[in-house]
């Protein structure tokens, strides 16, 4: 299993930084995509999705994701 | 050892990460005995704790782990190779490790593919000839990186073999150091061109020099703190003045500051540079003092500019009438018969020896003038060329996907197909140097590129595609910097393209001599990023 940390770029809702615990690449962006749809009544359409870094899940690992503001 | 047997840090268990408690329980150089002992039995032999600390034997699993195969690194201090060292490690490539050897970043060697019950096998026949895999990988001093022309190099102060010799004896296998925070690398070089890659070691010595009592002692100035990863920092230098004879003296001081006031709550905030950029420089030499004696301060710095470990080619040596000849490994990779022809060619042509560069490149020191020709005219340089084109001679590549079970992207043969494409489609008269990393981790060094590459997946109508970051900008040396990325991540098939639009950009716009990173630098980071916009908006 890895913790995945994905980039999403949306064409009407922004960007955003997806972390997900998956056992392959391939089911990280699935996943990933799921997270994301869950946060919109009406899920905004994707212009792209990256896959940028991955670690062993393992107690403690984690990402920190800068942010514009908070 | 007396002072390691003290371990401050012990005092406050409750600060220290799981690795530490565990590294506070056994030693990580006793792995060494337990594989010699046990490995024949398998990889079901060793628990997981057995396995984090084969790291200390230089040893990694590969991907996907689990497997039991792993892949092993080879130190080779300053790059100084036997052409018997040599025949060994084909053979050991041969055997157990499918033919492959690889040269890396740090001028060492890595094999892949080795079992579990070959190790034994592997440990002794590198013993017999002088070579370790020990203290590779792991919170160890790792292999020393240096000058690969030391003692051949007309643009070196002082021989530094001896010195890291000596350092790599103090190192190697002795207690006090088998339990540092985290990885330690050291950096040791006379040439005044940096081929030691000083700044992101975190200790490093480079050519200096100081009047002291009316006569020009040679020596080096210190800088620690340096280091790449995903949160690259650049060295800073100590006042501090050492003599040749007094390197070890300061090296084992800094390493001990480092043991004892080293961060070890957080394996991600464990490496030196976090220490040196609370303490700052001042406070560090301070400590460094206070345990080694009184030094003199600083002299001046002899480094003039910077060589990325790039020789390929014949060039003079100091010795009259000797010649070393600098060959390509493409992206650092040959097969156990190149190495074997190598240490045939070295023993034939020059003095058995080779040399391996940071670069991931080989050279062949000491060969006359009368043999050049008759080397030059070997089968084997038709491959390992010493005169290849301008990108493929100047790329370089972590391992990748292929082996590396944190890898996103595959590197080394996407960073053959984009230099050999640049080579065949853009006139340049000035070497860039490209550099690709699979992940954020730093193994490709990209952070040091005029170019570099940071590989990401990208999912499209098509499926899963590799894509990569542009980095641009970056150098070691006198006007030592990071690169920086351009925004718009490049579908892997455009970067060679994108790549040459960036370089006609330069091309066509740049003053007299002046290199990419230092183009980048004056037009500004900006201008790349404007040019890069166009591109992904107009290119199909």
């Amino acid at each position: 299993m890895f913790l995945y940390k994905l980039e999403v770029i949306t064409e009407s809702a922004g960007s955003y930084v997806a972390v997900v615990i998956g056992e392959s690449d391939e089911k990280a962006f699935a996943y990933a995509e799921s997270q994301l749809n869950r946060e919109y009544l009406v899920p905004p359409k994707i212009h792209e999705i990256s896959l940028v870094e991955k670690k062993y899940l393992q107690k403690g690992k984690g990402y920190i994701i800068e942010t514009a503001s908070l | 050892m007396s002072e390691q047997l003290t371990r401050p840090w012990e005092k406050q268990r409750d600060k220290l990460n799981k690795l530490e408690l565990l590294k506070l329980e056994r030693d990580g150089l006793e792995i060494i005995e337990k594989i010699k002992q046990v490995a024949r039995q398998g990889y079901t032999a060793f628990s997981e704790d057995d396995l984090t600390f084969f790291k200390w034997a230089g040893i990694y699993e590969q991907r996907p782990k689990g497997n039991g195969l792993f892949m092993m690194r080879v130190r080779i201090p300053s790059g100084v190779l036997s052409s018997e060292q040599a025949r060994t490690l084909a053979a050991i490539s041969r055997d157990y490790g499918r033919d492959l050897v690889d040269v890396t970043t740090r001028q060492a060697v890595q094999f892949h593919w080795l079992c579990t019950e070959c190790l034994p096998d592997v440990f002794d026949r590198l013993e017999s000839v002088g070579l370790f895999s020990y203290q590779a990988c792991g919170d160890v001093p790792r292999t020393i990186v240096g000058n690969p022309l030391a003692g051949i190099d007309p643009h070196e102060l002082i021989d530094t073999r001896p010195i890291v010799e000596e350092l790599e004896r103090h190192f190697l296998l002795n207690p006090e150091y088998s339990n540092l925070p985290r990885k330690y690398k050291t950096s040791i070089s006379a040439n005044i061109y940096n081929t030691g890659h000083a700044e992101i070691n975190d200790l490093a010595f480079t050519p200096a020099s100081k009047e002291i009592d009316g006569e020009e002692v040679i020596g080096f100035h210190v800088w620690v703190g340096g280091g790449l990863s995903a949160k690259p920092y650049l060295a800073r230098q100590l006042d501090l003045f050492v003599r040749p004879e007094e390197v070890v003296k300061v090296a084992s001081g800094v390493t001990r500051i480092f043991r004892d006031y080293g961060y070890r709550e957080k394996r991600h905030h464990a490496r030196l540079k976090f220490l040196v950029a609370d303490w700052g420089a001042e406070k560090f030499l301070a400590k460094l003092l206070e345990l080694i004696g009184p030094m003199p301060g600083r002299g001046t710095d002899r480094t003039v500019g910077w060589n990325a470990g790039y020789f390929t080619g014949v060039h003079k040596q100091k010795q009259p009438g000797l010649n070393y000849v600098g060959l390509l490994l493409p992206v650092g990779r040959m097969t156990a018969d190149d190495l074997d022809e190598l240490a045939r060619l070295a023993d034939q042509y020059g003095n058995g020896e080779l040399r391996t560069c940071n670069s991931q490149n080989i050279l062949i020191p000491n060969v006359p003038d009368e043999k050049l020709d008759a080397l030059l005219a070997e089968p084997l340089l038709s491959k390992l060329t010493p005169f290849p084109r301008t990108f493929i001679g100047h790329a370089v590549s972590c391992t990748g996907i292929e082996y590396c079970n944190l890898a996103i992207v595959e590197t080394k043969a996407r960073m053959l197909s984009i230099a050999h494409w640049l080579d065949e489609n853009v006139e340049l008269d000035t070497p860039i140097r490209l550099h690709i990393n699979g992940c954020p981790n730093s193994c490709g060094q990209q952070q040091i590129a005029d170019i570099g590459l940071q590989g990401a997946k990208v999912k499209t109508e098509n499926g899963m595609i590799d894509a990569f970051d542009i980095h641009v900008g970056g150098s070691l040396g006198p006007d030592a910097a990071f690169n920086k990325r351009l925004k718009g991540r490049v579908p892997a098939e455009r970067v060679a393209p994108v790549i040459a639009h960036l370089i006609e950009y330069y091309k066509a716009n740049r003053e007299p001599k002046e290199k990419f990173h230092q183009f980048v630098r004056r037009v500004g980071h900006d201008a790349l990023q404007n040019q890069l916009d166009q591109i992904l908006a107009t290119t199909a």
